[in-house]
């Protein structure tokens, strides 16, 4: 740790949780943008900063979305659930905010089945929901097993009337490109801290996104990247108004934060800190991937009506999605 | 009944692949007592292999496991040659920490060259299929991975044939059981231990070409294999062939049931709680030979 002035990262929860008690025994800024998990600044820590939403504002961006659908149109026929995680710390704390959040947006919870991280099949798992047959799955799980996941699925033919997701494939690029040439991720609706497709009306946000796909063989940003770049624009403008790498005085600089939406390329309503150093003004939306295999805002209501994106319902079912055109096709 | 019967015939579809997984161990390990750590890095260099090939060529996995399979042969040999052959002189431990040196090397080298980025498989003769079932006593059995697994049963009777039935295959089993012995008779035991590494790796390349089709493709994609290979190979009996096809497809079985009727998350606790258990009753495999 010596002449280290910041530690920035690492990028899951799980190893972050690990390295943070070593420095904060340094007494070194650390920051996680990417970390979502809610234990991490919950600890109290001195020396520890996150720009992004934790899990609990983002779930609830999803629960809050399934509840007052209902009242905007929206299907009242959805009743159950089902919770398929995976087993580490970033999946179950998802779980267990769901688990709790459930049953207040009207949900009974039919099944929760936490799975293996790194399993090399799913088909006795499926045939488990497919025996609960809930009408909404959250689905909480990295994109190697979610893309097991699609393929014992389909095998079964079993498709829930909603696909909900957290984080995870649904926020992995990659995963999201891949779908393009199979419909597979067409109907799938999760949290998000960023409407992705309205980045498009603010050049600023546009311009950066084409400095990125420089770098990332033409990749767009995905939302991950919004929360690393948001996350390093907010170091930039600490150690500015610090003047100093000296670790009091970024601590002093980071815990003044006040930034506005317009100094952000994300929907953040800004960065200000709370006393557990979260930033209390970081917000989720809820997209959906449509046809296109591209995300759509659908929630909040506001930017949705600027989105103008009918959701889809139901899910599509596997032959749905087989013979319809494939956007990477 | 039927929720049963299935999660036992999913258990059998994923056991044949986890047998071609394996089987290449069970030569370098089983066979000629060698450990390999690397193992599944040899899957995971196969499966980019086959999603490569298939990007830049076209090329379908089931066609990709010919040069995947000859280039990953040439690998296995040159790195016994250049690194195995060299530590197999010295101490257990010097092979553990040279494989598990060679395991860091290949996934970071992958790292470097593909990026830790997932890849994924489309429009493939396997993935085209997926979804297709066939339907017997009110049990659907997936057409892709049916094809894998019987694609994986005819390699591995080949190579059962191979070993068991061949001269070549017997000057192995010499070697691996008495290298003196078997020097006398005028076989060259460096040259059989360079066809085993070369085999091993071939063999679990195929698997990873064939893999390709149902996994996302990225760096450290072997490990899961890799523990599941080394259950399957005590479990089976070390150098036992036939032992190892069986003890995959009770660990595909074991993984699949148990999922069915307790907590997945532990299924692969299971399967090691069944190594145990056999482990106590028959110390050296079902069908190994002390």
């Amino acid at each position: 740790m010596n002449k280290i002035h910041w530690l920035n990262g690492e990028g899951t929860s799980g190893n972050t949780s690990i390295i943070q008690p070593v420095v904060e025994s340094f007494g070194i800024p650390m920051s996680c943008h990417p970390c979502a998990s809610p234990t991490l600044t919950e600890k109290g820590l001195q020396w520890f900063w996150r720009t992004g939403p934790n899990d609990k504002t983002m779930v609830a961006s999803v629960f809050t979305f399934l509840r007052e659908w209902r009242e905007q149109g929206g299907p009242t026929d959805l009743k159950t659930i089902a919770l398929f995680t995976c087993d580490n710390l970033f999946c179950q704390d998802n779980r267990k905010i769901a688990a709790e959040l459930a049953p207040k947006a009207g949900f009974q919870v039919v099944l929760d089945l936490t799975t293996k991280t790194g399993a090399t099949t799913l088909a006795s798992e499926v045939q488990r929901l497919q025996a609960a047959n809930p009408d909404v799955l959250f689905l909480v799980q990295y994109p190697p097993e979610t893309s097991i996941f699609q393929g014992d699925a389909k095998r079964a033919g079993w498709m829930p009337k909603i696909i909900a997701t957290s984080n995870g494939a649904y926020s992995d690029q990659t995963w999201l490109e891949a779908q393009k040439k199979t419909n597979g991720g067409a109907g799938w609706l999760g949290r998000d801290p960023t409407a992705i497709d309205l980045v498009q009306d603010r050049p600023s946000w546009k311009k950066v996104n084409e400095i990125y796909k420089k770098y990332s063989r033409g990749q767009n940003m995905g939302e991950l990247a919004m929360r690393e770049i948001t996350g390093m624009l907010w170091m930039a403008d600490t150690i500015n108004r610090a003047k100093s790498v000296e670790p009091a005085a970024l601590a002093k600089a980071a815990s003044e934060t006040n930034m506005g939406p317009e100094q952000l390329i994300i929907d953040y309503k800004g960065v200000r800190f709370d006393k557990t150093h979260q930033n209390e003004l970081a917000a989720g939306v809820v997209t959906q991937v449509g046809w296109d295999g591209e995300k759509h805002t659908i929630w909040p209501w506001d930017l949705a009506k600027r989105a103008n994106f009918k959701v889809l319902y139901p899910s599509p079912g596997w032959q749905e999605r087989d013979t319809k055109p494939k956007p990477a096709n | 009944m039927t929720l049963l019967l299935q999660a036992v015939v999913n258990g059998l579809e994923m056991g044949f692949l986890y047998a071609l997984v394996a089987v290449g161990l069970t030569i370098i390990w089983g066979l000629m007592e060698m450990i390999n750590f690397a193992h599944g890095e040899f899957l995971m260099l196969g499966m980019f292999g086959a999603w490569w090939l298939s990007v830049t060529f076209g090329l379908d996995p089931l066609v990709a496991i010919v040069p995947v399979g000859l280039a990953m042969y040439a690998l296995g040999v040159l790195i016994y040659r250049q690194l195995m052959r060299r530590v197999q002189q010295g101490d257990p431990f010097t092979q553990i920490f040279a494989t598990i040196g060679l395991l860091f090397l290949l996934q970071n080298s992958a790292v470097a060259v593909f990026t830790s980025d997932y890849r994924y498989l489309s429009n493939t003769v396997l993935t085209r299929l997926s979804g297709a079932n066939l339907h017997v006593l009110g049990v659907s059995v997936g057409v892709p991975l049916l094809i894998g697994a019987l694609l994986a049963l005819v390699l591995f009777l080949s190579l059962y044939l191979l070993i068991d039935r061949t001269e070549f295959g017997l000057a192995l089993q010499a070697t691996a059981e008495d290298r003196e012995a078997a020097m006398l008779v005028g076989i060259r035991p460096q040259k059989m231990f360079a066809v085993a590494w070369g085999l091993g790796a071939a063999l679990v390349a195929v698997a990873g070409a064939i893999l390709a089709n149902f996994f996302a493709v990225f760096p450290q994609v072997g490990f899961p294999f890799t523990v599941l290979a080394y259950a399957i190979v005590a479990l089976g009996g070390f150098g036992s062939i036939l032992g190892t096809l069986l003890a995959a497809l009770l660990v595909g079985v074991v993984q699949s049931v148990t999922s069915v009727y307790l907590e997945p998350a532990f299924k692969d606790a299971f399967v090691f709680a069944s190594y145990i258990l056999i482990g106590l009753l028959r110390p050296q495999g079902l069908f190994g030979r002390f």
